[in-house]
């Protein structure tokens, strides 16, 4: 029977036995096949699905169980998942994947954004992951709109409880992460209103000023970051010129980063 | 004269002209002129005289010439009259011969040479001798032989003024060098101001013939004097002017440049070198304590200078023709603006501290009282101090200083007039800051205190009741914090009528707090030394330290401080005051300026003095450094809380704004209390945006929006 419904609809043979299996009688199975070919194909998406999340779920659970006492994967699982991964813990994607997998803190990975998380990523294996990995470092270079998002999270992420604030040895560290990769890549890249380059010289932001800033905001002491430092910082990296020439101190900056760009010209002076 | 031509031959040509061959006689005449003139000149340019006299020669022989011409016309009038006249193409005798005297004598350029070369060289000598040249004769004849010519202005005058901005040019030029006026321009100017009147003078008795020269003349002079010199004599010269009070100085500058075109320049010179003044004066630290009286000189010096100095005298046109009226004399209001200006600007070279010393100026000239002073000259020193008030941009500072003095001198009973206190709030309030009417609070509650206390007394007729006075001020609107707990332990008796007060005062005003703060108290008492009694006035610890000793005559610091329970700072003080100050009511032991814990207090028997009431200073606290910084630190946080206000409050009401004006609204809003600097603005932002008061506007940079 499931040979003469696969001869007249020229349907595969799962299909033929889903059919036949509920309406029992070829004519009427036929029948209901051309009504309604895919009756049965969400239900195997379905299938799909579950077996995607079946897997993603054991994943979590064999990293989980590396700190058996946690309610979420946490530190040890995270070091054998960067292992399985093949990135270095201090990777900067880390932080995209942590935007992505909607991590809530540092090395802590909740079930909910693991599982929503790698599937809109589409993966469902290490391999996968790895794939997905090397395409989201990349965007995190190249991809304004998605460095901006990732940052924006990195602050929240290093937040520590109750604090409103970002400790400066994190803030730092962050920056020293997401700076130089998004300089690279482009993602900070001079925002030029007309776009020319009349020297031909390199414009702009360059890691060498980013030195310049760790070295400031050290000297001045300053204990954390506060969030419109933060977000502050990659509009004026992207605005400013080379010999900071554009920079008006009337406009809204925050004051250290006057005092920063103070320095940063009289240090250029000499 | 050397030439003495042949004029024999003009009565032959005089009968020829009767028959009528007048064109002939013309021509004649016209060749015995013209060789006449022409050896004029040869004579006049071989002769070698010395270069005045050769002008004196060039004068002989003009007239000589002139002479014999009218000489010639005499003769020649039939010629003239009948028959020159009518012929359009000929000149008549006088136009030929001056005709010819023009082309032979004064168009030769060796004669004009030798010319300019008499008149440098007469001029020259007048100038360097200072003295009218004993030849000037000759240069007044030579002016009617110019006159007569029509030449004064293409043969003298133009070398005269070309010598004259050249003589000046280089005298200028040497006066104003290092080994002459550098340093002293004001000698410079008072040169300058003789050479000018010389060279008037000159005019008018040398050139007087042509009057209008007399003002080019002038115009040169000043030119070539002044011209290069002003931004040395500006400068120097200001500096100069103002630092040794100068009036006379600032005058005579003012007059120069109003006469070259310098005075914008002389202006803003002035303006820089007040600016600058002021400054200093604020700035020097090591004399702040004269600070306000060096800014009332100053101030009182550039006030008196104004309506003298920089003055613009006209003449209206009805006053020019009568002698006795007085010209009119105009304050340039540029100078008036530019004084004023630059108070304000060096008053900016200094923040926070002038406020304060003006504040305490003010205090200290409070207590003090207008003394023998008349009204209206102590109102009047009062508005020029307050006149320095205007200037500073910290308002907020001087009423803050200035309400705490007040506050202490009137509790304490020190200022020396309710009068004039009130007088001074009453300006300050209606002229500068309407806060200050936070001063007739004040006043109200100390008579509201005094009715309060009078009805106490009434509710409890006691010698002890009636020994207190209770003064209930209401927090808001005096400048005490609130006392530290640890206030001293008063003597039974008096917290009983103490407690008497208070029961009262609740009766009367059941939900009110009352704190009591003993240390701005006052006592009286009577005390018995060997010598007699006498009448102390002293602080309310300072009394409650002696009373101590009715019962004992000596005292340990720690049994002292145990009964008081004072802390040791203030302890040490007060024993020092009784004990170590100019009037010991009390000895210590060991002897010494200094309290220890270990010393012992001993009722002083012996103790004299040559009044009845004896008033026992206090030590001050050092107000004037820490507390001085603790009052800036307190005006630094209103400040910023004034701001978040601000801010808060426009941003409120425009929902977004974007930066710049933003900070202008901010400004615009606190301007009364004090100039804010833009960073401490953008800081305060800064906060606001941290405390989640408003955000940056997602989409528009240096837009912000309001967080309701």
């Amino acid at each position: 029977m499931i040979d003469s419904f696969c001869s007249f609809t020229r349907a595969p043979k799962e299909t033929a036995k889903l059919y036949i299996d509920k309406y029992l009688a070829l004519d009427i199975a036929v029948d209901a096949y051309y009504t309604n070919p895919n009756e049965f194909a969400q239900t195997s998406s379905k299938r799909a699905e579950q077996d995607r999340n079946a897997k993603l779920s054991a994943l979590y659970e064999k990293y989980k169980a590396e700190d058996p006492q946690e309610e979420n994967i946490a530190l040890n699982g995270t070091i054998k998942l960067c292992t399985d991964l093949g990135v270095d813990p201090q990777d900067v994607v880390l932080l995209a994947l942590a935007y992505e997998l909607n991590s809530s803190e540092m090395c802590v990975w909740e079930k909910k954004g693991w599982m929503d998380g790698w599937r809109n990523l589409g993966c469902d294996s290490i391999e996968s992951m790895k794939v997905a990995l090397q395409q989201i470092r990349q965007k995190l270079g190249s991809d304004a709109t998605y460095f901006n998002a990732v940052y924006a999270k990195t602050f929240a992420f290093g937040l520590a409880a109750n604090q409103r604030h970002l400790a400066l040895d994190m803030a730092l560290g962050f920056w020293q992460l997401l700076i130089p990769h998004a300089l690279a890549g482009g993602a900070l890249a001079h925002e030029d209103e007309d776009g020319m380059d009349e020297d031909g010289k390199e414009r702009g932001w360059t890691d060498e000023y980013t030195d310049w800033w760790f070295e400031f905001l050290q000297e001045k002491g300053l204990k954390g970051i506060t969030r419109d430092i933060w977000s502050q910082l990659p509009v004026f990296i992207r605005s400013i010129d080379t010999k900071f020439q554009n920079y008006n101190e009337d406009d809204s900056w925050p004051t250290v980063i006057d005092e920063f760009v103070e320095r940063a010209k009289s240090k250029l002076a000499t | 004269m050397p030439v003495r031509n042949p004029l024999h031959f003009v009565y032959l040509i005089h009968a020829i002209s009767f028959i009528g061959s007048g064109k002939w006689i013309y021509d004649k005449l016209k060749l015995a002129l013209n060789s006449t003139t022409s050896d004029i000149s040869k004579s006049l340019c071989s002769n070698v005289s010395h270069p005045v006299e050769w002008l004196s020669e060039l004068v002989s022989a003009a007239n000589w010439f002139g002479d014999r011409v009218k000489l010639l016309q005499g003769s020649l009038t039939y010629l003239d009259r009948a028959y020159l006249l009518h012929q359009t193409d000929l000149r008549t005798i006088k136009l030929l011969s001056m005709e010819l005297f023009d082309l032979q004598v004064f168009k030769s350029a060796a004669i004009q040479e030798r010319l300019s070369a008499g008149i440098e060289a007469w001029i020259s000598s007048e100038r360097k001798s200072g003295k009218p040249h004993q030849n000037r004769e000759i240069i007044k004849k030579l002016m009617i032989v110019l006159h007569e010519y029509s030449k004064f202005n293409p043969l003298f005058f133009e070398t005269f003024l070309k010598e004259t901005l050249r003589f000046y040019q280089a005298e200028s030029e040497n006066l104003s060098g290092p080994n002459a006026y550098k340093e002293s321009p004001g000698e410079f100017l008072v040169h300058c101001d003789k050479r000018i009147s010389e060279e008037r003078q000159r005019a008018r008795e040398v050139l007087a013939l042509f009057p209008w020269c007399e003002g080019d003349i002038q115009k040169t002079t000043e030119e070539a004097l002044l011209k290069g010199r002003l931004q040395w004599l500006s400068g120097v010269g200001l500096e100069n002017a103002i630092a040794s009070k100068n009036i006379a100085g600032l005058g005579r500058m003012y007059s120069l440049f109003s006469r070259v075109d310098g005075l914008k320049r002389l202006c803003e010179e002035f303006k820089a070198k007040v600016t600058a003044s002021v400054a200093k004066i604020v700035n020097d630290k090591e004399r702040e304590e004269e600070m306000v009286d060096r800014l009332l000189e100053l101030k009182g010096f550039i006030d008196e200078a104004l309506p003298i100095a920089f003055v613009n005298v006209s003449i209206s046109d009805s006053a020019a023709a009568n002698v006795d009226v007085k010209p009119t004399r105009t304050t340039n209001i540029d100078f008036v603006h530019a004084a004023s200006d630059a108070f304000q600007a060096g008053f900016r070279g200094r923040k926070l501290k002038p406020a304060e010393m003006i504040a305490k100026y003010l205090d200290r000239a409070m207590r003090k009282g207008q003394q023998d002073a008349t009204t209206e000259d102590f109102n009047k020193v009062m508005q020029r101090v307050l006149v320095l008030y205007r200037y500073t941009q910290d308002k907020d500072v001087f009423r803050t200083f200035y309400h705490k003095a007040l506050a202490r001198r009137l509790l304490t009973q020190r200022s020396a007039s309710d009068q004039s206190e009130k007088q001074v709030l009453k300006i300050l309030k209606e002229n500068y800051d309407p806060e200050f009417s936070m001063g007739d609070q004040m006043f109200i509650d100390l008579d509201l205190s005094d009715d309060l206390t009078r009805e106490f007394y009434k509710r409890y007729p006691e010698p002890e009741a009636e020994a207190l006075s209770v003064k209930i001020l209401q927090r808001s609107f005096w400048p005490f914090v609130a006392r530290q707990k640890e206030d001293i332990r008063l003597p039974l008796f008096m917290q009983d009528v103490l407690s008497n007060y208070v029961n009262f005062y609740k009766g009367k005003h059941e939900n009110r707090k009352l704190d009591f703060d003993h240390s701005l108290g006052t006592a009286q008492m009577h005390a018995q030394f060997k010598a007699g009694s006498k009448e102390l006035t002293l602080s309310l610890y300072q009394a409650v330290i002696l009373l101590m000793f009715n019962d004992q005559n000596v005292l340990s610091y720690n049994e002292i401080k145990e009964n008081t329970g004072l802390n040791d700072e203030e302890l040490k003080r007060t024993l020092q005051s009784l004990a170590c100050g100019k009037k010991k009511v009390l000895k210590k032991k060991p002897v010494g300026k200094d309290v220890n814990d270990t010393d012992e207090f001993i009722y002083n028997a012996d103790f004299t003095d040559p009044r009845q009431k004896v008033h026992i200073n206090s030590i001050q606290v050092k107000e004037t450094i820490e507390e001085s910084k603790k009052t800036q630190s307190i005006i630094e946080g209103d400040r910023k809380h004034y701001l978040d206000a601000a801010i808060v409050r426009v941003m409120k009401a425009k929902k977004n704004m974007m930066h710049q004006a933003l900070i202008t609204a901010t400004i615009d809003a606190v301007n009364k209390h004090f100039t804010p600097d833009v960073r401490m603005i953008k800081e305060r932002i800064e906060r606001l945006i941290e405390e989640e008061y408003m955000r940056r506007d997602d989409e528009v940079d240096g837009k912000y929006v309001y967080v309701a």
